[in-house]
């Protein structure tokens, strides 16, 4: 809804903007808006194990974040030439579901694993993800600039996960079926680098409109407490956004 | 077709005449066995059932829903007279949803004659058949009174009980008038939610899981996991305390269930009953269908440590053979297992070190078939009836081996030998105490015209049994039967399932009480029929090991 707005707000700018004379030299700085998407999908394993019956059950939850929404607000300044720097913040949400496999072991006998593997839905992902860069402004003719930037990021990953796998199974034992997954979630922070170049086009003075496409990447070890090994999740992505500018 | 109003005129003629011929000769009479094998024939024999019944001749003992063959149902009816059950006179009956025999096997009993009231009570004949037996008996174990058929066609009026002392069990027929003990015979049916899963090292050193329970911080071996509840009690060494237990007087309670302080179970003897009881219950359950040894989860009662090995030489040698040398199904669902001998202790016959007896699969499922055999057929342990008895545990036994078992030869391998798990060779001899694949191996008939005729060993339930055992191995593996030198095609060990499934079906499912060698290839056949069909590879197989057997 609220990126239905942006575009909304974005087309009255454009279709009530009246041009002006282009200016020979990038402007001082911008104050970007964007709503856009995060193409890139995510996904990764949560290995867990816990003691059943006498024997090592095994249990993988797969989970796979699609692309979704994101938004952007950043700040670029020119401070020497065509140099800056600028300040960023993105946003990612997204609920996915996750697949969950397990290996259990009879309660009868030793290695006769039944296996079991079910869907458990709505888990939220979150990304709130700080970028500092170094910007280049480069004049692309008329009243259009683009910024080419690149930088550390920090990365803020809330994750929900699957704590425990709860299995149905009776007499005489040969199957067992997923039953639910306990969620909880999970954050962590890591720093990681972004790239990418923002293209701005001025409307009128002080404002216009914008594309951005950041590329940012870190891994952070969600750190699971039941998890057999490394729970590791890539993190952040190609973001595709536009929106408005405010140009000083 | 046309024969059928013939053949139903000549029943309705003979019947009545067989079963009310000879009345005035001291009671004599004659067996009347029925295996109709046509269409005509068994509604024949169905009509005589249904005149039977309605002049309370026979009496409907249990009826059961077909597990194996959807849409029938499956009967047992006890023959009476004069309102007293005839002993071994027993029908079995299969009929679909309407209503129709589909087969009828059974004997009954014709020309009794005797005066039906006793002279001797019931509390008279109790205290007889105790001071025979050894042991008091509980009053919930008081004599029946039933007519007894005699091997010389007379019949007896006796009152019937069964009593355990450390001689062993037998069951002791009382005459009603005169106070004589007209028969004996040993019914020994021997061998030569806290739910918590434990582990557990058997008798042979490997490890397996137990389902037990978990209470004030103790263990408890009893499964809560399987449907019925399975519980094995350490007695140890209390052989007194054991037999009145067995025999009804003395209740074992929860104190009595073998323990374990942390779930890592090392008393052998406890561990293999316990979890073996619960395989043979599993195969029952996934082989057939069937709910335990009732069909209806009835409880499993495992008893170990009846002795303690240090005591063998200072036991007697009745108790020596019955509680250190074998395994027994006592009845009501309760097994007890043999000690064993100490390391450096052999048999002298066969030079054989003798382990726990609950340490092998084959002989625990044994011990535990006959409680299935008890709850369905009721083969009489005598004659040839106790020789099907013995042989449908050995069958079932070794059925169970390979279920669970990978097929080999050693310890803790499915083979056709019985109790090799137990039965150990010191130098070169063999192990176990019977072959199905060569039943000469331990001295056993492989063919019918080399049977025992003898009345040791209840007229040699035992040896005889090595019979329908060599039936059973060649159906499934096929080969030719030493004796008769015909060659049998079984069904291959990939399909051993069918061959388990018809004798399951032929012996607890159709056969009576008093099943005769004949009578079990009757029933074993039909079974075959009913569940794969006439000349099939499976139905092919058991003809043609019956036949290689002499059994026709």
């Amino acid at each position: 809804m609220r990126a239905s707005i942006l575009v909304l707000a974005c087309a009255a700018v454009i279709a009530t903007a009246t041009p002006v004379r282009a200016q020979s030299s990038s402007p001082r700085g911008f104050v970007s808006i964007n709503a856009g998407v995060q193409t890139s999908t995510i996904s990764f394993d949560e290995p867990t194990t816990m003691q059943i019956y006498q024997e090592t059950a095994t249990f993988n939850t797969t989970y796979k974040i699609n692309s979704g929404k994101a938004y952007d607000l950043g700040v670029g300044v020119r401070i020497a030439g065509p140099i800056g720097v600028g300040v960023g913040v993105s946003s990612f949400t997204k609920s996915d579901s996750a697949s969950v496999t397990g290996s259990i072991p009879h309660p009868f006998f030793y290695k006769t694993p039944r296996t079991i593997s079910g869907d458990t839905a709505g888990l939220e992902r979150a990304e709130m993800n700080t970028h500092l860069d170094v910007m280049a402004f480069i004049p692309a003719g008329g009243r259009v600039t683009a910024a080419v930037f690149a930088g550390p990021t920090w990365f803020s990953v809330s994750q929900e996960v699957v704590t425990t796998v709860s299995f149905t199974e009776s007499y005489p034992f040969d199957t067992a079926a997923f039953g639910t997954a306990a969620t909880t979630k999970v954050k962590k922070t890591k720093v990681g680098y972004n790239a990418g170049v923002d293209v701005t086009v001025r409307l009128a003075k002080g404002v216009g409109i914008g594309a951005l496409i950041r590329y940012s990447r870190t891994s952070v070890d969600l750190g699971v407490a039941n998890a057999s090994g490394n729970t590791t999740s890539d993190a952040g992505g190609l973001q595709a956004s536009g929106g408005l500018r405010l140009i000083f | 077709m046309r024969l059928r109003p013939i053949g139903a005129l000549l029943l309705a003629i003979l019947i009545p005449l067989l079963l009310a011929e000879q009345r005035p000769v001291h009671g004599q009479g004659r067996v009347v066995t029925l295996t109709p094998d046509t269409a005509g024939a068994i509604l024949d024999a169905d009509n005589t059932v249904a005149r039977m019944l309605r002049a309370d001749e026979l009496r409907i003992r249990t009826r059961r829903t077909d597990t194996l063959v959807a849409g029938r149902s499956l009967e047992w009816l006890s023959q009476y007279y004069q309102g007293v059950r005839v002993w071994g006179g027993e029908i079995t009956r299969q009929v679909d949803t309407a209503g129709t025999a589909i087969s009828v096997f059974g004997t009954v009993y014709a020309g009794i004659t005797i005066e039906p009231d006793p002279a001797v009570t019931q509390d008279e004949a109790k205290a007889i058949i105790e001071h025979e037996g050894g042991a008091e008996l509980h009053d919930s174990r008081s004599p029946e009174l039933v007519v007894l058929p005699m091997d010389d066609g007379t019949f007896r009026l006796t009152w019937v009980a069964e009593v355990m002392s450390q001689f062993g069990k037998e069951r002791i027929f009382i005459d009603a008038k005169t106070r004589q003990v007209a028969l004996r015979y040993s019914t020994l049916e021997t061998q030569v939610a806290n739910a918590w899963v434990g582990h557990a090292v058997g008798v042979l050193n490997d490890d397996k899981k137990i389902s037990t329970i978990f209470s004030s911080g103790t263990y408890f071996a009893a499964d809560s996991l399987r449907p019925p509840v399975i519980q094995t009690y350490d007695m140890r060494a209390d052989l007194t305390k054991a037999i009145q237990a067995l025999n009804g007087f003395k209740v074992l309670t929860v104190s009595d269930i073998a323990t374990d302080t942390d779930n890592d179970w090392t008393d052998v003897a406890v561990v293999d009953a316990h979890v073996y009881s619960s395989y043979t219950y599993d195969y029952y359950y996934k082989r057939f269908g069937r709910r335990g040894l009732n069909n209806a989860d009835k409880a499993i009662t495992n008893l170990v440590h009846l002795v303690r090995r240090s005591d063998l030489q200072t036991s007697s040698s009745s108790v020596v053979s019955t509680f250190f040398l074998n395994a027994a199904y006592v009845g009501d669902g309760i097994m007890f297992y043999g000690e064993g001998l100490p390391s450096n202790f052999f048999l002298s016959a066969t030079n054989q070190s003798v382990n726990y007896f609950s340490g092998a699969l084959d002989v625990v499922a044994h011990e535990l078939t006959h409680g299935v055999t008890d709850y369905s057929s009721s083969l009489i342990y005598q004659g040839e009836s106790g020789a099907l008895n013995e042989a449908f545990s050995d069958i079932m036994g070794t059925s169970v081996e390979f279920f669970f078992q990978p097929a080999g030869t050693g310890l803790m391998k499915a083979d056709y030998l019985i109790g090799e798990d137990v039965f150990t060779p010191r130098t070169g001899s063999i192990s176990g105490i019977r072959s199905m694949a060569d039943p000469a191996a331990f001295g056993d008939p492989d063919h019918y015209s080399k049977r025992y005729t003898g009345t040791a060993d209840n007229g040699g339930v035992h040896t005889n049994s090595g019979i329908p055992n060599q039936a059973f191995y060649l159906a499934i593996e096929g080969g030719t039967n030493r004796t008769s030198g015909i060659r049998v095609t079984g069904v291959g060990g990939a399909n051993r399932d069918q061959i388990e499934k018809i004798f399951y079906r032929g012996f607890v499912q159709l056969m009576p009480s008093n099943a005769t060698f004949s009578v079990a290839r009757a029933t074993t056949l039909k079974a075959a029929q009913d569940l794969y069909g006439l000349n099939t590879a499976s139905y092919n197989a058991v003809r043609d090991a019956w036949t290689a057997v002499g059994v026709n």
